[in-house]
């Protein structure tokens, strides 16, 4: 009886070293995050809202960039993902070191001059930028950061307006100081602000 | 035989003045009945829209209501949407089959959904509601498409919202511009 008693003091004494190690290990990881896309290996000239050309990642280099995919043109889901941008940038306690983008993949009618008025009607912080650009170079984005997007239903009003939709990719993504894309989400859903923003939180502390 | 040839002869010169009045008046009361449907019967605004109605279901039967009525804020020339919850308190079962509202003449009934990781937006011909049912119109399912307005949509605006159902029976509301629950 002894004899295991002092036998199995040693064992525990390794088994307790081992399980904190583990445990060390884990909260050492938590902020690790795999790397989805590296958005290194090219450069997007874009233009915002202001028509400022704007070079992506080149321009946010340093930074953590939260991004989502809008058209103005969309009445339902698009504004559900500016919204979301908005409340993490406001949870967060609009932070300076984090950049929050709006990236349109509907060049041919999100114009800058619609984007600024896109950005007037969410009364969007300064710190919020909606980008759009030549649409050789929004598509190329768009493949870079896989969005997809397809044209759903082009029709012709009452009041004879021809309009066209498109189903799209719902998503917001986190890109690090590094330029490497780190956290995506669905876009739209009521509970990704405050996932992202307990993800930056662990990130930027 | 000449005799009876007669008399009908003589009955039909008699009776054909009159029914061409009795003709006559049936066209005019005809048309007046229809003249006050058109003022008074909801169904009239869908026949002018093309939509089939069920004018089979009476009066007392239309027991369908919205509630939280809201419209995205947007400018002119941009989108919007209208949201709310439809109730359908009553026995009998109907169907939203067209919207409309003075913020522009673009109205149509939209549906999000999620599809192979793919955000869908269609356009719906029409909406069922059982009797007893409630839907949600929300943001990411069902919509009222506001095309383009012609007027800016600014938070604490109003707006006209008209829903008209196969029934013949039409929901008009002026709903507010921006989310109450935000």
């Amino acid at each position: 009886m002894n004899a295991n008693s002092t036998l199995a003091k040693p064992y525990s004494f390794v088994l307790t070293i081992i399980f904190l190690s583990f445990l060390l290990t884990q909260s050492a990881c938590m902020n690790d995050y795999k790397v989805i896309d590296d958005m290194n290996d090219a450069s997007f000239e874009l233009v915002n809202q202001d028509s400022v050309r704007v070079i992506f990642p080149e321009d946010f280099r340093g930074q953590y960039v939260v991004m989502g995919f809008v058209y103005t043109n969309c009445p339902d889901i698009c504004p559900l993902i500016t919204q979301n941008l908005i409340k993490i940038q406001k949870d967060l306690g609009y932070p300076s070191n984090v950049q929050f983008l709006g990236v349109s993949f509907d060049p041919l009618r999100d114009t800058p001059e619609v984007l600024h008025r896109y950005k007037e009607v969410f009364k969007v912080d300064e710190n919020v930028n909606f980008l759009t650009g030549e649409p050789k170079m929004v598509q190329s984005f768009m493949d870079s950061v896989r969005v997809r997007t397809q044209e759903s239903m082009r029709t012709t009003t009452d009041s004879g307006k021809e309009i066209y939709f498109l189903n799209h990719s719902d998503k917001i993504m986190v890109m690090n100081p590094k330029g490497e894309i780190i956290i995506e989400y669905g876009g739209s859903m009521p509970s990704i602000p405050t996932l992202i923003v307990q993800d930056l939180q662990s990130l930027i502390q | 035989m000449n005799n009876q040839r007669h008399s009908f002869s003589l009955v039909s010169t008699r009776t054909m003045p009159l029914n061409l009045l009795l003709l006559f008046v049936s066209i005019s009361l005809g048309l007046m009945l229809g003249c006050t449907n058109k003022l008074d019967r909801p169904d009239s605004a869908l026949a002018e829209q093309g939509r089939l109605t069920d004018s089979s279901m009476a009066k007392s039967e239309w027991n369908i209501a919205i509630e939280d009525a809201w419209a995205r804020p947007t400018k002119a020339g941009m989108m919007s949407a209208a949201y709310f919850t439809m109730y359908n308190v009553g026995s009998v079962s109907d169907s939203l089959v067209q919207a409309s509202s003075n913020a522009s003449k673009d109205v149509q009934i939209h549906l999000s959904y999620m599809n192979d990781g793919i955000m869908v937006m269609e356009e719906q011909p029409f909406v069922a509601i059982q009797a007893s049912e409630q839907i949600p119109f929300q943001p990411g399912g069902y919509h009222i498409m506001i095309i383009q307005p012609t007027m800016d949509m600014q938070e604490g605006d109003s707006i006209s919202l008209s829903l008209y159902f196969k029934s013949g029976m039409i929901i008009e509301e002026t709903i507010q511009v921006g989310n109450p629950a935000k």
